[in-house]
């Protein structure tokens, strides 16, 4: 029975690999061929110097702590709120119906907007990119928790209390472990809101972080040095995605 | 050891875009200690909300459901277990997992759940299985561990809510043929809620016609034959002869049904 899926494990393994192969060999085609002014996009190689550069830098290691630790303070802020007010919301009917609607009317509100408004409030330091991050990944986090207590199949609720369990039972044994992949996918909408609503407001207005780098290297026409600082935030998206998806699979052996 | 179930002028009503539906009207029946009973009726008739009223899982509106002596207050997991149809298991737990927890909820003390869970998966020939996953198991399969969670309990009385329901034909007589064994031999309380007339005959001592929406029981007919019954009890005239008594008494109900299914 567990034959087949490793076959086929294998198999999209590859072709994800093929894709990222294929990417990398179009970009060192084009830039390579001059089909693409280097002013525009510089070649890989090129890239990969700068990267090395960078690696040097005194300053990279204070940009990529002030960015992350935004980023924890951030996310850990709105798991922490979306999950208590998503579970409150979802405890009663009557709530859910009130505040459901609420939120997600809210949660369209492109918040980026407001962001001046808190460089007023917060300054130019981390905390206006604290609260604009934390902000974004507040929403999904709430509302999927919301979703996932709410549509936690009854019959499973009738034969645990059926079965005699309590109610600190119930929320531990089939409330939580049925609600939580949607819950956990909410809470993966949200870090990559939340990482990228950070980027970009230090991209607006910041002293520091890896998004203060490209929009500084960008706007010095250092294209280079941008793209490599690019390629730090992507492969820090690759890592943590494959982190959660080692998670996910061990949590869960189907 | 078995004991009886008793319901007396049960009534209840739910509320469908915003109007009382009166689902069962003044609703008497008894059930023997150690007997196995069906409730045929057509759909929407309420036989699965009189199930759920003797098992404790929906109040009545009024009337009573007894269980032994005691009047029906909430669910009663030392006494009556329930199987529901297949998709009642927990999905992320294995089979082990799902009867483990049952028999945590009952409360039954750690150290003789694992014996108890070993015996039920035994019973009902899921021993092999005790590590899938709910979803990597057939219907059938999955039924027969909703069963086992339910026999791991060890309650008096048993209420199973359209257990077969979603199962193909072949699948529900070999189902049939091993519950009718099994039953037999644990000597519960058994009410069982079908739509399936072939499957009243085939497991039931008695079963209760009710008529469509609002439900009353309509009819009782018995079906004299010991337990456990054979296949070839299926071919047999008397078979026929229930099953077509069954299909003369519920074939107007169910024309009933259709005509005033909500929309």
């Amino acid at each position: 029975m567990t034959v087949q899926p490793l076959v086929r494990d294998s198999r999209s393994r590859a072709i994800q690999i093929a894709f990222f192969v294929l990417v990398l060999a179009g970009w060192w085609t084009m830039t390579g061929l001059h089909r693409i002014s280097p002013l525009f996009l510089p070649g890989p190689v090129a890239v990969a110097q700068q990267i090395g550069r960078i690696a040097h830098a005194p300053t990279l290691a204070l940009d990529i702590f002030y960015t992350m630790g935004t980023f924890v303070v951030a996310y850990t802020l709105a798991v922490v709120t979306g999950l208590v007010a998503g579970y409150v919301v979802s405890t009663r009917r009557f709530l859910t119906r009130v505040y459901e609607p609420l939120l997600a009317s809210l949660y369209a509100i492109p918040i980026v907007v407001f962001f001046p408004t808190f460089i007023l409030f917060f300054g130019t330091g981390p905390n206006s990119k604290i609260a604009l991050g934390a902000l974004y990944a507040f929403f999904p986090i709430a509302l999927n928790t919301i979703a996932g207590f709410t549509q936690v199949d009854y019959r499973l609720i009738a034969a645990a209390r059926s079965m005699g369990a309590n109610d600190k039972q119930l929320l531990h044994r089939v409330l939580i472990p049925a609600a939580f992949p949607i819950v956990a996918t909410g809470m993966r909408i949200a870090f990559i809101a939340c990482f990228a609503s950070i980027l970009a407001g230090e991209m607006i207005a910041s002293d520091h972080g890896l998004g203060h780098q490209i929009a500084q290297a960008g706007q010095m026409m250092e294209i280079g040095r941008m793209f490599g600082y690019v390629t730090l935030v992507v492969l820090a998206a690759f890592a943590f995605n494959f982190g959660v998806s080692a998670l996910e699979a061990r949590r869960r052996p189907a | 050891m078995a004991i009886g179930i008793g319901v007396n002028h049960l009534s209840h009503a739910f509320t469908h875009n915003g109007a009382p539906l009166q689902v069962l009207d003044d609703v008497s029946l008894t059930v023997s200690a150690g007997e196995m009973v069906c409730l045929l009726g057509p759909s929407g008739c309420g036989k699965s909300t009189l199930l759920n009223i003797i098992g404790g899982l929906l109040k009545a509106d009024s009337g009573v459901a007894r269980i032994g002596d005691a009047p029906v207050n909430g669910v009663m997991p030392q006494r009556v277990g329930f199987v529901f149809q297949e998709n009642a298991l927990f999905p992320w737990s294995t089979v082990w997992e799902n009867l483990m927890v049952g028999l945590e909820f009952q409360g039954v003390p750690a150290s003789e759940r694992a014996a108890r869970a070993t015996r039920a998966l035994k019973t009902v020939s899921m021993s092999d299985f005790a590590k899938f996953y709910p979803d990597q198991l057939s219907g059938g399969m999955k039924q027969r561990v909703g069963l086992a969670r339910a026999l791991a309990l060890q309650t008096d009385v048993l209420l199973m809510d359209e257990p077969f329901a979603a199962l193909d034909e072949q699948t529900r007589m070999i189902l049939g043929e091993d519950l009718s064994v099994l039953l037999s031999e644990t000597g519960k309380t058994i009410v069982m809620v079908t739509h399936s007339l072939s499957e009243a005959v085939f497991l039931s001592d008695r079963i209760f016609v009710m008529t469509a929406r609002p439900g009353r029981i309509k009819a009782i007919v018995e079906v004299k034959r010991e337990h456990p019954r054979r296949p070839d009890f299926m071919t047999s005239a008397q078979f026929n002869d229930v099953r077509a008594e069954l299909y003369t008494l519920l074939h107007d109900e169910m024309r009933a049904a259709a005509a005033i299914a909500p929309a």
